[in-house]
This record gives C-alpha cells, structure tokens and sequence, in this order.
C-alpha cells in the first residue's frame, strides 16, 4: 500500500467493547438528535401551490397520486437543454 | 390531520432556513462521528472462520475479495425466521433493498457481503428472486456470536493488514437503519470516505471529493480521475461555492 495506515492501537475484545459501547451511546444520541429534527421538518409552515402549475419537459406525470411529492433538480448538466433539466422523481431525494 | 400554517413563500423559506441551521449542525456532527470511528482501536481477529459461498469453502479473508475493508451484515435467513423459505427476515429485505450498486463502495477498496445461515441453494434462490446482487455467504460456525449478530442484526466492519484481519467497528438497531449508501457504508469503516476533507489519521489514504467518481460500469482499478471530469467537477464546484460560500464539501 502506497500509505501509511498501521493499526493505530490493537486492543483485546473487552477494551474493544468498551471504546463501542462509549462512541455508540454518542451515536445513540444523534440518531436522537436526527429524530428531533424530522419532527421539527413535520411541523415546518406548508406553502400553497398552484396544483395546475404546468411544470417544464416531457418528463414523467406531474402527479403520482400519492401523498408527498419530491422535486429534485439534477445538477451537473450545464449542455442540457433546460427543457430537460427538470426532473420529477417519484420517490424521495434531496431538494 | 392537523395541518401545520399555510404561510408565503417568504414565510416558509424563514422557517426553513432555521431549522437548517440544526441539519448543517447535524451533518457536522455525523462527520465528526466518523472521524471518531477512524480513531477507534482494532481488535484482532484470532479465529479462523469458514464461510459457505457459491463455489465453495471460503475464509474470512477471502470475503474481502482482496479488498482492504470487508463490512459484513448478518442478515437472517434461516429456519425458524419469519418468511422461511420464501423470504428473508423483513427488516433484513428492507435492508438489503436500499443498497446501492456496490461499484462505488468497491472503488474504495471496500467490499460488502451479506451473512446469514441458510444453505446457499437457498440464498441463490432468494438472490434471483429478489433481484440482489450483493455476495452472500453461509455462516458455519461461532462467527455470528462472535461478532455480537447471533441474535439479532448488525454491520461487522473489517480492515486487513496483508493477511491480518481486524474488527474496526460494529453497529446494529437503529444504526442499522441509515445504511444502504455507499457514503453510509464508507462511513462505517477505518479508512472512512478516504477524502482530504475528512479528519483521518496522518498517513491515511484521501483523494479530493468528486474526482475520483465514476460511472458504476466505468471504474479502472488505480486509474487517476479523468481529466475532463475534473474539469467539469471543479467548474461546478466552484459555482456551488460562488452561490452558497457557507457551502463546505
């Protein structure tokens, strides 16, 4: 291997054990932490949209007949035609 | 339901706005996790194991597939477990569902592979049917309560040293839940995302963010980045930057 990488510290099953149980108790946490925030993201303001907003392209339909509806530009396509920059997924991504 | 306001355009980006602030900070502090994880001590592995595979007998080691990181997800599939013979466990499908193509994890010099007690007969038969690709061993012998997934689910990563083999970390639960990505799973191990952004120990192996990305048909082993890649990776970066200057990669 061209690096550098020995083992940094080879230790026995009950020190191992340990060093889990400290660093996943502060996994434990931000899992917590994540869950907070997606009840937060349930309570966020809702914007109205204008159901009929006829939307770029010839992509897939503009509804998918279920309850949430994400929308996610594809980056990276800057000699795509714009007409085909607008992308409806129909399950989650990134917004 | 009760639905939260209806508020403008303007509202609602305000409102959104604050609560990102707590999202960056959340990212900041999965980031800081995985460095924490790469400063983990490792455990030797002292046993010898012996895995059931397609074509036969196999260690530890030849898990890896020459790879330098091996994660192993004890996945159950056996007599007695909800769904024999049709199915696997229903949390483990889940899982097994949400893994991405494993080229990209596979560049990284990290090879993932499924574990359970089923005969392979019947995990051939439930890879076909389900449409998973990802190599999925027979577990022989006291691997499984060895490594803390006789009784439930979890993710075994390994690092190896020529032919040395040690345990780096473990998650199960809801640390189970999140993985599926290849950064998820990159995450996971010693080596971590192998990025110069990334707080690794000196001397670990770190190549710039975006570069070193490839179609999943397209990897070279130890090929440099395509050059016009780079080029069009920097430009977009560089937008990105002038756009948002908060943005960190």
């Amino acid at each position: 291997m061209a690096d550098d990488v020995g083992a940094p510290k080879t230790v026995d099953r009950g020190t191992f054990q340990a060093e889990l149980d400290a660093l996943q108790a502060r996994e434990k946490a931000h899992t917590r932490e994540g869950d907070a925030i997606a009840a937060a993201r349930r309570r966020l303001p809702m914007v109205e949209v204008d159901a009929a907003n006829p939307r770029r392209g010839a992509g897939p339909p503009h509804t998918c007949g279920r309850g949430v509806l994400w929308i996610a530009p594809v980056i990276g396509m800057k000699n795509t035609p714009m007409s085909r920059r607008e992308w409806i997924f129909p399950s989650a991504s990134f917004v | 339901m009760n639905k939260p306001s209806i508020v403008s355009l303007q509202e609602w980006e305000a409102a959104r706005e604050q609560l990102l602030v707590k999202e960056k900070a959340l990212t900041r502090a999965r980031d800081a996790l995985a460095a924490e994880r790469r400063r983990m001590p490792w455990m030797a592995v002292e046993k010898s194991y012996v895995f059931e595979g397609p074509d036969g007998r196999v260690s530890l080691l030849d898990l890896f597939e020459g790879r330098r990181q091996l994660i192993v997800y004890r996945a159950f599939f056996e007599p007695g477990v909800f769904g024999w013979p049709d199915h696997a466990c229903r949390g483990c499908s889940f899982g097994a569902d949400q893994v991405g193509h494993l080229a990209h994890l596979n560049a990284r010099d990290t090879t993932l592979a499924y574990a359970s007690r089923a005969p392979q007969a019947d995990i051939a038969r439930l890879k076909a049917r389900m449409g998973w690709e990802m190599p999925w061993y027979t577990i022989t012998d006291s691997f499984d309560a060895d490594f803390g997934v006789d009784e439930w689910h979890g993710h075994n990563a390994f690092i190896r040293d020529g032919e040395r083999l040690f345990r780096s970390y473990f998650i199960n639960n809801r640390g189970d839940e999140a993985m599926g990505t290849t950064w998820s799973f990159l995450d996971l191990t010693a080596l971590g995302r192998q990025e110069t952004w990334e707080d690794s120990p000196e001397g670990y192996p770190q190549s710039p963010p975006y570069k070193w990305w490839n179609w999943h048909d397209s990897y070279v082993a130890d090929a440099a980045p395509d050059p016009t890649w780079v080029e069009v990776s920097d430009a977009g970066e560089a937008a990105f930057r002038k756009r948002d200057p908060e943005a960190k990669a």
